[in-house]
Parts: structure tokens; sequence; C-alpha cells
């Protein structure tokens, strides 16, 4: 049942300038067509974004709405400097900051009861690659994320985490040692260059 | 596809982008329409705001030329504000938080002597926990899941981070923990002759950036402090966020507290957990066995007692890990301390390792508090009891208990 209601989740496209500030202003006028499209290019990579970053299915669904919403409210703000795709992914790691704050402030008031899973889905594969990208810490994840799997470039991803483009850059890399060191054994067949 | 990228890069990038998702509500197009239109149906409250940025700055000059309050810097200090809250024997402080969503809560402190007590009620008026230290025992009382636990300890003294009497200086300088972030240098200006709630105050205020490593401004606090100039201990201190629902109050009372203030009140229902206890049976399984904990996001923490094995696995890189014969975890070691308070942290000094572990999904029922689970670390196995761990104020601080 899961699997019916899920589909596969795709990165979004790279627009031209010219492309984004259309869709940008036809939001800032509620026009439904460019709702659709928005949700359609920008929600999977969000949301991957958010649940690959420590959050909960549930959460993560949840928060990928709070952050798409925040996006297409505040749309007048964007002014095309960079691509929407990397404001959007703005927009979502400030959302998953408050989240993590608030998570932070429940945990001082008593813990909270465990999330439940519905993974059903998830391939072998999904969760070892899922389980070491968990072990990577926070800031090297995001990098990571970022750049190779949303493929942001390192000025857009350094404007999204709000470090700076070298750090981004190291962070990745380290990332991707660890990835490598612990997935190597699991698939020998891939740890060929 | 980056230049770096290797084989299994590559393939991990496509097993993340391959995974499913779930679908796109068919109301989610409509009701971002309604938000935006909603949004763009405000102008009145911004041409407010504006007229209001218009307005404050005038008003803030006229003061200024007209030289009330006088501003002097001289007079008193925050340091001289801390120092005669310190010296206090009796206080009782209030504070109203409202978070960050809106929820409002109320975290109550009261101290006399040695003896304190600390007390949270959230919204609706439920309690939240409370903790209290009698002189000769600590009681810690949490409400989770409409389930009463109460831990009994030796003496202590008030627990530091947010639980800790909010001392004047130290709160105008924030930890930034709590926003994230850095915080750009604050000044804080002092006036004196303040008229407030029928009396001559002293008036400190300030306000601070917060901010991620980027620069990227998170918020501005602006905080206010009332302070008596006659006892120059602090009576009231205000905290508002400008871009958030987040604020705070604290108020403070030096009225005698009486030794009935300091009695514990152990719910009928609750129970009561003698942590002296707990930490032998954390001890004793430690040495024998090696347990694992789980805390409440379903973390594993797998403490294992045979040193010479973990040293070897911790040399190759990173372990193999394989809990009740469920799929293999990959993760590495990292050197922690159980402290004689019973909190796990990480630590330099080689004492205890541990491998945190995310069991996967699919193997959860499979690790039952209070059973014993069988670990497979680099092919050596371990029957080892499972336990579930508290968290508390910091994210590396964890309280064992067993369920």
């Amino acid at each position: 049942m899961i699997e019916q209601a899920c589909e596969v989740a795709a990165v979004a496209p790279r627009r031209s300038t010219g492309a984004d500030m259309d869709l940008a202003a036809k939001l800032a006028v509620a026009d439904l067509a460019a709702i659709a499209d928005f949700l359609q290019a920008y929600r999977p990579g969000v949301f991957r974004y958010l649940s690959q970053s420590g959050c909960s299915r549930d959460d993560a669904e949840d928060l990928a709405s709070q952050a798409l919403l925040n996006a297409a409210r505040d749309i007048r703000r964007f002014r095309g400097d960079g691509p929407l795709q990397a404001w959007v992914f703005r927009v979502a790691h400030r959302v998953l900051l408050r989240h993590r704050r608030r998570e932070r402030l429940i945990s001082l008031f008593g813990s909270r009861p465990l999330a439940e899973h519905k993974e059903n889905w998830a391939t072998e594969d999904y969760v070892v690659v899922s389980q070491a990208v968990a072990s990577l810490p926070p800031d090297q994840r995001a990098a990571f994320l970022l750049l190779e799997v949303e493929g942001l470039s390192v000025n857009e991803a350094a404007g999204v985490i709000g470090a700076p483009a070298g750090t981004v850059k190291s962070r990745a890399f380290y990332a991707r040692q660890r990835l490598r060191a612990v997935l190597a054994s699991a698939y020998p067949e891939n740890s060929h260059e | 596809m980056n230049k770096h990228q290797s084989s299994l890069d590559q393939w991990v990038v496509s097993v993340l982008r391959g995974a499913p998702f779930p679908p796109i509500k068919e109301s989610a197009a409509t009701n971002m329409a309604t938000a935006i239109k909603r949004r763009r149906s405000q102008p009145a409250r911004y041409a407010l705001r504006g007229a209001l940025a218009l307005i404050g700055p005038g008003a803030i000059a006229g003061l200024f030329l007209f030289g009330r309050p006088t501003t002097s810097m001289a007079a008193l200090t925050l340091t001289d504000v801390d120092r005669a809250l310190s010296a206090v024997r009796d206080v009782s402080v209030t504070r109203r938080i409202a978070t960050g969503t809106g929820d409002l809560y109320t975290a109550t402190e009261m101290r006399s002597g040695k003896r304190w007590e600390f007390s949270v009620v959230g919204p609706g008026r439920k309690a939240v926990m409370s903790e209290m230290m009698d002189g000769s025992k600590t009681y810690q009382v949490a409400f989770v899941n409409k389930r009463i636990w109460v831990f009994v300890d030796g003496p202590t003294n008030a627990p530091h981070s947010l639980r800790t009497l909010p001392t004047p200086e130290s709160f105008m300088s924030l930890p930034t923990s709590i926003f994230g972030g850095t915080v750009k240098a604050n000044h804080v200006k002092a006036e004196t002759n303040v008229a407030w709630n029928g009396r001559t105050v002293v008036r400190f205020s300030g306000d601070q950036q917060t901010a991620l490593a980027g620069g990227t401004p998170i918020s501005t606090l602006h905080r206010v402090l009332y302070v008596d100039p006659a006892t120059r201990r602090p009576l009231e201190l205000q905290v508002s966020a400008l871009n958030s629902k987040l604020s705070e109050t604290v108020t403070y009372d030096y009225h005698p507290l009486a030794e009935t203030s300091f009695v514990a009140d152990i719910p009928k229902d609750a129970r009561v957990i003698d942590m002296p206890a707990e930490r032998t049976a954390v001890r004793k399984a430690l040495k024998r066995d090696g347990l694992i904990v789980l805390d409440e996001f379903h973390m594993a923490a797998v403490f294992l007692p045979d040193r010479p094995k973990i040293e070897r696995a911790a040399k190759a890189n990173h372990v193999r890990v394989r809990i009740n014969q469920g799929p293999l975890s990959y993760t590495w070691p990292q050197p922690v301390t159980i402290s004689d308070n019973g909190f796990v942290s990480p630590s330099r000094r080689w004492r205890q390792m541990v491998l945190y572990v995310q069991p996967p999904v699919t193997n959860e029922k499979t690790l039952s508090v209070g059973s014993l689970a069988t670990i497979e670390v680099n092919g050596a196995k371990f029957r080892v009891p499972v336990m579930r761990v508290a968290s508390t104020q910091l994210e590396f601080e964890t309280a064992c208990r067993w369920d």
C-alpha cells in the first residue's frame, strides 16, 4: 500500500534565471499551475534532504510542506541572484534548524514517544546507504546531500548552510571519504574507481 | 555528475535519488494558493509596521532630547547585579517562556541556602517536570506519556544549563545553544531613575543578533532588565525576539522561603527509581556482559565489555554491527566515560567504548527493553541486556535507567 502511495524522487531540473523569475512571478500571484509546477520540481529534493538529515519520514513530510509553503509565501523576497532551487533549499535548511532547536527544547522537558516507522518500501541498498549517511556528522552530511545528491554548486550549498565555500567543499570531501570507507566493504563491486 | 565522484559515490547518489517519496496531496496546491493570497492581503499590517518604524526612532530621539530617563554607565554594572543575586539566601524566580510555536511554559525555581526546587508547567497548565533537593536527597519527577517517573538520588547542586537560576549577566549573554549560531557582540545600555511599576529602578537594555556561522541572521533578541538600585537585586527581566514568537519574562521575589517549600510530593502512581541502585546495576552489566541502551529516537548505544576486541575493531576504522541477526550496520567506535553521577559523556580518556547504531527500522521489534540481545561486532558475538536512556539537557548526556 505504501509502495503504491509513493513516487520516485527526482532531482529538480536546472532552470535558467529567466525561467526561475517567471515561476516566482507566477507564484507571487498564486497561479495554481505554477504552484503545481513548483511542488513537482522542488518537493522531492526538499523531502529527501530533510529525511536524510536525521528527521523521521513523517517529520520530513511535514517539514518539507512547511518549507515549501514558507518559500512560496515569501517568494517576493527571491531576487534571482542565484537559482530558485538554492533559495528553496535555504528556506528548507532554516526550517530544519528550527525543527532541531524545537526538538532540543522538547528534550529539556521530557522524552517523546518512539516514532512509528512505516518504511516497508525501503530496499536493502537504501537502508545500508541511509545508515551510512546518517552516521556522518551533521555538517558533513548537509554538505554531501546538497552538493552530491541535490546537485547544488559549492557556492550555492555554502549559501544554504551559511558556511564559507571552502569549508563546504572540505566537508563534502570528508563525507565522501567516510562513506567510501563504510560502504566499500559492504559493496566491494562498487568500490573500484 | 561531480568530477570527484567514484562509481561508489554515484551508486550512493543513485540509491538516494531513487528512493520513493510520499505523493503530493491534491489539496496542497490550493492550500498553498490560499496561504499566498492571505499573505498578499495583509498590506494594512505592513503599512502599520512601516509607520511604527518611522514613529519609533522619533520617539526614541524625543526621549533622548528631553533627557528622560537619564543615561549613566558608571553607577551600576551587571556584574554588581549578578553578585547581589548570588549573595541572596532566599529567592523565587518565575520564568514565563513563550516558544517559537506559541506554546507557553512556566518554569519556577526556588532557592534557600543549599536547598532548591525547579518545576516546569507546559501549555494548559500541564506539569512537565519538577526537580527538588531537600538538603539530603534529590527528587526528579518526569511526566512521560501519561506516566510519572521519580528519580531519587543523593544531594546535588542545582543543575547547570537552562535549569540554573538565570543570573542577569549570564542571561544578557544568552547561550547560543538555545538559539543556534553565533552571537554578535552586545552593547548593554544602563539607565537610572526609570519609573517602573510605581518605583524608581535602573534599567539595562540591549539587542543581540544571533546568526549562523556564515553570518546569516536568525533573530534579534531584545532584552530589558529592571534592577532595584538600593539592593542591586534584579526585579524583572524581559526577553523578546523581534522576528519570532519566542519571548521570556523572568520575575524575581526575595521573600523568605519556609522549610515546607522543600518537601517532596511524590504522586501515588509514580514509579520511583533509585538512582544509586541503577548505577550499580549498570556497572555490573558493563563489567559482565556489556549492554545496549536505547534513546527516545530509537538510537542504540552498544557498550561492550571486551576492550581488546573493540580496540582492534577501532583500528579497522569502522566496525560492522549486527543486532539480533538483523541487517548489518556500519559505525565507528567512540570512547565515552560513564561518570559517577550516572551520565554518559564523550571523553578522550579511554574508559569505555560505545558504538552508536541506528537499528534498521524493519528490525525494531527485535529489541525489547529488559531482554537480552545478541550483538555481533566484526564477527565477535555478545549477549547483552537492553536498557532505555532518558536524554537530559545536553545531546551527549544520557542518564541510564532500567525500564
